[in-house]
């Protein structure tokens, strides 16, 4: 292996995200790895895109900040792979690692023509199987060790043992393990056609608007309420509806929706304002004639 | 100019002070507060914000949700900047630099970890010395900003990450401090308690506080479904649950004259506050019976006293 290996990790407030950043650097400091593991500082926000860090290395490790040109980026959440800045500085020999159903040819094209090498796994899937509940984490924990081959399946096992007896029963420790070793079989691994030195995909624009001596002094913004530009849109995973008929026009939704998110004119309803509604069901919950349900996202957009 | 009425569809006609595209989390009080305070207002308005969810939720380089000149301090001096900023503001008029005849107001926004604790001293200083400006806590009740650690506001059994429930204790141990009683004993010319379930109550004492030749003070309950632990949907129920069990009195204090603004036509019983929410489940649970008899103890207690100061029957 290379010297260090770093990770960043993409997902969804809730989702395990920072867990499984730490638990993969675990069972490598276990195995003789020197590590980092942290999350991207910020407030809770559940269902907000977050990300995590991990690196792994032989040596010490003497840097600290949040990782740049990742060897991998691993994706929780699929629907986060059309965000522009996913991968961001990712080598072109790195890996992009995938948790979805779909095909490789849906992902690479979700990815922006992603040319890659690409590795997938339905870990949501095997989670629900054998977990019972949605951690797609620890299955793919085990397509890790397969893909990056830094160390046994058998010291992963090890570990995910000690760590999950202390507090749970036999029942837990075994279909974890079962979950582990299910994303080590069933990873599907395709190394790309990229020849060498050719980068993966277009450079992607950085986050930041200026480099820092172009910044406004003592970092003003100017641009009053520029974060109408920032969509918050996809943190959804209900869709409020209204039926028209029943709106009476009382604005109570507009007066209560902590997203500016209900289109108002001339004191009438207009609708919902998709780019920010981040679908919490306050509107729905204080419309007096019920006119506002909330729908599954998933399935708004399927009828749609 | 007379004030725009405090009707939703003439409100709704002015422009919003907070735009989409902040990222507070789904269903958050304070973005629905502060657009309650600041659309109250039809004056130029400048803000100050206190660390917090407020804060860093709102203003993630390169973007700023804020439609008003708006300035972030640390936690412990929130007031000592909204007095620094007022005085600045008096100086400039004094010296010819601003018309005296345009009124601008100033509203200091932060957290009960930056109002209770934190920035207590900061906010005892400036209210002392009468600067004419208006602080706005929005109390939920801990540290939610980095991650649900208990605050001198936190309510006694609530779970907290740092007072966490099980056999050693049952969430937090000590009641919570009585800010608003605290302010009030400053003397101010106005402290209120208000919730954004009450937005007419809400928005009249703001409008109120801002008349007022001196400091004032609104302690805002600000609904946390993170840190509360209940559906985001839930956040108006949770807060109107919170006021007809008499946990959260909607009461002034208006040049010293204690009022009561609402009165439940029948006070509920705490239990139907606490159900609604994850940190409290576990006081449903029959050997916590005693600490919840405790707990309507202490809210009778609390609202019985108040009753007495705003001379209501009790």
């Amino acid at each position: 292996m290379q010297e260090m290996i770093e990770i960043r990790w993409h997902g969804r407030g809730g989702q395990g995200v920072v867990t499984a950043a730490r638990l993969l650097a675990e069972a490598a400091m276990e195995a003789g790895y020197f590590i980092q593991a942290f999350p991207d500082y910020g407030p809770e926000r559940s269902g907000a895109p977050i990300r995590a860090f991990t690196r792994l290395s032989r040596s010490p490790i003497s840097i600290h900040s949040q990782v740049q040109t990742p060897d991998m980026v691993i994706v929780l959440d699929d629907t986060l792979l059309g965000s522009p800045l996913l991968l961001e500085g990712l080598k072109s020999e790195g890996w992009l690692v995938v948790n979805s159903a779909r095909s490789p040819e849906q992902v690479r094209r979700q990815a922006g023509g992603y040319n890659g090498r690409l590795a997938l796994l339905d870990a949501t899937r095997i989670a629900l199987e054998v977990l019972k509940r949605n951690l797609p984490n620890t299955p793919l924990l085990g397509a890790l060790v397969r893909l990056t081959g830094l160390f046994s399946l058998e010291d992963l096992t090890r570990h995910i043992r000690h760590h999950l007896a202390a507090k749970f029963g036999e029942e837990v420790v075994r279909s974890n393990l079962e979950a582990v070793r299910r994303g080590f079989e069933e990873v599907w691994i395709d190394p790309g056609r990229i020849a060498s030195g050719e980068r993966p995909i277009e450079a992607v624009q950085s986050g930041m608007a200026l480099p820092w001596f172009e910044l406004p002094r003592g970092g003003l913004i100017l641009d009053a309420g520029n974060a109408i530009a920032y969509r918050t849109g996809d943190w959804r995973t209900f869709r409020p509806v209204v039926e028209m008929e029943k709106c009476t026009h009382c604005l109570y939704c507009w007066l209560y929706c902590p997203d500016d998110a209900i289109q108002v004119r001339g004191g009438r309803f207009l609708g919902f304002d998709e780019a920010h509604c981040k679908g919490c069901g306050i509107c729905a919950a204080v419309c007096p004639p019920k006119a506002i349900t909330m729908v599954e996202e998933s399935r708004a957009v399927a009828a749609a | 100019m007379a004030a725009t009425p405090l009707n939703l569809k003439v409100l709704s006609e002015k422009p919003t002070p907070l735009s989409g595209g902040h990222r507070m989390c789904a269903g958050c009080a304070e973005a629905i507060i502060v657009k309650q305070v600041l659309l109250a207002i039809d004056d130029p308005v400048v803000v100050i914000n206190g660390t917090g969810c407020l804060e860093v939720s709102t203003t993630i380089f390169p973007y700023t949700a804020w439609r008003v000149p708006w300035i972030h301090v640390a936690f412990e001096n929130t007031a000592a900047v909204a007095a620094g900023v007022e005085a600045a503001y008096r100086a400039l008029i004094r010296r010819g630099g601003f018309p005296a005849d345009r009124r601008v107001v100033f509203v200091a926004f932060a957290g009960d970890g930056g109002t209770y604790d934190i920035g207590l001293q900061a906010l005892s200083g400036a209210l002392e010395r009468g600067h004419k400006f208006l602080y706005v806590c929005l109390d939920n009740e801990g540290y939610m900003n980095t991650g649900i650690q208990r605050s001198s506001a936190t309510p006694r059994g609530a779970w907290t990450t740092t007072t966490p429930v099980g056999a050693a204790m049952p969430g937090k141990l000590q009641w919570r401090k009585d800010l608003t009683g605290i302010i009030a004993a400053h003397r101010i010319p106005y402290v209120a308690q208000a919730a954004p379930t009450h937005w007419k109550d809400l928005m009249s004492k703001v409008r109120k506080a801002i008349a007022m030749d001196g400091p004032a003070f609104l302690n805002v309950l600000a609904d946390c479904n993170r840190g509360w632990r209940h559906d985001p949907a839930l956040t108006l129920e949770v807060t109107r649950m919170a006021i007809e069990t008499c946990y959260w009195p909607l009461f002034e204090v208006e040049d010293g004259v204690w009022r009561l603004n609402y009165r439940p036509r029948r006070k509920l019983s705490i239990v139907e506050y606490l159900k609604l929410q994850g940190r409290f489940a576990h006081l449903l649970r029959p050997e916590h019976q005693d600490l919840v008899a405790e707990i309507q103890a202490e809210v009778d207690r609390r609202w019985e006293e108040l009753l007495r100061r705003c001379g209501e029957p009790v």
